[in-house]
């Protein structure tokens, strides 16, 4: 073992490799961020961009914490100017983590919704407060962060798992949770191989190790990210309970419900009372836009096409109800615009809008 | 050079070749994804992945012996590598686009010339020793084989349209920056330049290098699928027949002559039963002259005038594509097929009722004529 305090600014043949190995992880996880903001913008309607938005933060907050890094270690001369960096550093990871748990909750509630977030978000709070008293201590506190993340990709496996098994068509999940599993173990390892207390230990060879295994790391969390279905495609079928399609003139088009209640009275009496509750709303904004309606248990969202509008009542406010409610509005007016724009009230021509929401809800 | 530039400069050059091999390794995987179609003209892919990948291993290392090796003779075999490296990118680029489907392109007889010429300067580079001879050599092949490759790209661009057209203009923009900043960047130019300035267009050249590959890479990400040069003017109507029903439900016509009384006659339901009965008709004919029931027809030849049909798959069976053409080509074949997967992703819900939607079909699929214009655009 070597016990020669590292000295900084690295300098010597492998401080120039690692330069090199440092400077292509910096590329390698701006350019998956870039890969994800690609995806986001241009799958912008698809409910799978929603939860890529967060991969796009955490894959940049990465990328900036090792700017910091590099700049730290290799070209501050002053010993504080290097922690400074360094905290910075974890401070851009930890904001691009907190985004990232922050997109995922939105849609998708682990416990309680925002669990994560918030305990992330105290956590950054505490590392702040820490290292304003102590700017040493931030990369010892730091192990705090990895042992969120690591909570948080458990829950995650055990969600993702539930869905795989309850679609068989999604494919083999085992595959799937080698890649997270490697990736998360080959980035915290690697991650403990880098900070200053092991390269003190072992020399810059633990760091040169620790780098590559985070590549490895960034790669396999890449082709996971990639590959795994999102939570939102299938986690919202548990809280939809009616769907309803009304012709802007009042009639109901066609309704839905999702909880075996069969109250025809009720079902009937609907497309009246939330066409006048949609003009009330339209009158109040002066303009045509989607409608979310909350009570303690139930939420009434309301999409206005063209023709129609499309009312979904569900139990919880998901930004994935609104966006699958409208590219179902969306398909239906693809297809029956020229039939919507003078219906007759002919229900016939309508009975396979059935199909259309089986493909989209069930 | 300074230290200081020297330290900036080296990481990103690996931070070039990475990006280099990930613009390589795609144009290798749309080959690949594309190969099945077979559609020759995609090979060009092929080249450009052969381009980026032995071209940028050439200019990295021609850069790294110019501003990190002193010692000579590792210098010179630094060098050669350098010249095999982008030799085999031009040549390999040459050999490709010399093939006979790029003639209605360029032609290729010039193409060989230029190759015979680029693999004759290749050798002469790797066996001489004269500096000067080297140097003039070295010019010879940049200005030809660049002139050449520019050139071709741009008549690549005249010929293309849509989308297609668009992404290959901001390739040709990411690479003339990447000549441009390889030409004055790669190597020192004590002659040209003072240090000061050359310290500069180093800081720069790694930033603007990376900037050029990415607008490529950017460009070439996801690219469409080379149709054929002149594919669309080959196309006269497209015909989307119910054999259950013996009926149109679909059609486009891509031809603006006549263009009322084409519809009127097409729309009429004698000409229904005759289009779309004769088909089936046919079809049953044939089959029971060479007694095979699976395979279905795929072309029908009438005169100067050819009719390419696709078949719907498992649940839609019951549709049949046809294509009403002036000449039989891959790439018309392909737009059919991609027609038939667009019908269905977006009227697959809908399909198997086509009864409830009876005598309505021409206002529900009316707005795929939108999706079929949007499909010409992007290729």
């Amino acid at each position: 073992m070597i016990f020669d305090k590292i000295e900084f600014p690295l300098d010597g043949p492998i401080a120039d490799v690692l330069l090199v190995i440092e400077w292509i992880i910096v590329f390698i996880y701006l350019e998956f961020a870039l890969v994800f903001l690609n995806r986001t913008l241009k799958f912008k309607k698809e409910l799978k961009s929603l939860q890529e938005k967060g991969y796009v933060f955490l894959f940049l907050g990465f990328s900036l914490m090792w700017i910091f890094f590099i700049i730290g270690d290799y070209y501050m001369i002053s010993l504080d100017l290097r922690y400074i960096c360094l905290n910075c550093g974890y401070v851009s990871l930890m904001l691009g983590c907190v985004i990232f748990f922050y997109t995922i909750e939105k849609n998708k509630i682990f416990l309680k919704r925002y669990l994560f977030t918030l305990i992330f978000t105290l956590d950054i709070i505490l590392f702040i407060l820490i290292i304003f008293i102590d700017i040493y201590s931030g990369q010892l506190i730091t192990f705090t962060f990895w042992i969120i993340f690591l909570l948080f990709f458990i829950f995650y496996s055990i969600e993702l798992g539930s869905i795989f098994k309850s679609n068989p068509i999604l494919g083999n999940y085992k595959f799937q949770y080698l890649k997270l599993v490697l990736g998360i173990i080959f980035l915290i390892f690697g991650f403990g191989l880098t900070i200053d207390f092991i390269i003190d230990l072992f020399g810059l060879i633990s760091r040169v190790i620790g780098d590559l295994l985070q590549i490895g790391a960034i790669i396999f969390l890449f082709l996971f990210f990639i590959s795994i279905p999102s939570f939102l495609e299938y986690d919202w079928q548990k809280k939809v309970e009616n769907i309803y399609i009304i012709h802007k003139s009042g009639l109901l088009i066609y309704e839905k419900s999702f909880i075996g209640e069969d109250d025809d009275q009720y079902d009937s009496s609907i497309s009246g009372k939330i066409t006048s509750l949609k003009m009330m709303l339209e009158h109040i904004s002066k303009k045509e836009d989607i409608s979310v309606i909350e009570k303690k248990g139930k939420i009434i969202i309301i999409q206005p096409g063209h023709y129609i509008y499309g009312v979904l009542i569900c139990k919880v406010k998901l930004n994935s109800l609104q966006i699958l409610l409208n590219n179902f509005i969306e398909k239906i007016e693809v297809i029956y615009s020229k039939i919507l724009e003078k219906w007759d009230g002919d229900l016939k021509v309508l009975r396979p809008i059935d199909k259309i929401v089986k493909d989209y809800f069930i | 050079m300074g230290n200081e530039f020297k330290d900036f400069h080296y990481p990103f050059i690996f931070i070039v070749l990475i990006i280099a091999y990930q613009i390589s390794a795609y144009c290798f995987y749309l080959y690949f994804r594309y190969k099945k179609e077979k559609l020759k003209i995609n090979n060009i892919s092929l080249a450009f992945a052969f381009l980026y990948g032995f071209g940028f291993t050439g200019i990295v290392i021609r850069s790294i012996n110019s501003y990190y090796i002193d010692d000579l003779l590792l210098s010179n075999l630094f060098i050669k590598i350098s010249h095999i490296s982008i030799s085999i990118a031009v040549i390999l680029f040459l050999l490709i686009i010399s093939q006979k489907y790029y003639n209605e392109l360029i032609d290729i007889r010039i193409t060989r010339i230029v190759l015979f010429i680029s693999v004759m300067i290749s050798i002469l580079i790797f066996i001489i020793n004269d500096i000067a001879l080297f140097e003039i050599l070295i010019l010879i092949s940049l200005v030809i084989g660049g002139l050449y490759m520019l050139f071709f790209h741009i008549l690549l661009i005249q010929k293309s349209t849509g989308t297609i057209r668009n992404r290959l203009l901001s390739v040709l923009i990411g690479d003339i920056i990447i000549i441009f900043i390889v030409v004055i960047g790669t190597e020192r130019h004590p002659y040209l330049f003072s240090s000061d300035v050359q310290d500069i267009i180093t800081l720069l050249s790694n930033p603007l290098v990376i900037l050029g590959q990415l607008i490529v890479f950017y460009s070439i990400y996801d690219f469409p699928i080379f149709l054929e040069f002149n594919w669309q003017e080959n196309i006269l109507n497209l015909y989307i027949l119910d054999i259950n029903r013996l009926k149109i439900i679909f059609q486009h016509n891509f031809i603006k002559v006549n263009e009322e009384e084409l519809i009127s006659k097409q729309n009429s339901k004698s000409h229904n039963i005759i289009f779309s009965g004769g088909i089936i008709g046919m079809e049953k004919i044939v089959s029971a002259m060479t007694k095979s029931k699976e395979s279905k027809i795929e072309k029908i030849r009438q005169g100067e005038y050819l009719i390419l049909l696709n078949q719907g798959e498992n649940d839609f069976n019951f549709l049949t594509y046809c294509i009403l053409v002036k000449k039989d080509m891959v790439s018309i074949r392909y737009v059919l097929k991609l027609i038939k997967n667009e019908f269905t992703k977006l009227y697959g819900s809908i399909l198997q009722d086509l009864k409830l939607i009876e005598d309505k079909e021409s206002q529900i699929f009316l707005e795929f004529n939108q999706i079929i214009e949007d499909i010409f655009k992007t290729n």
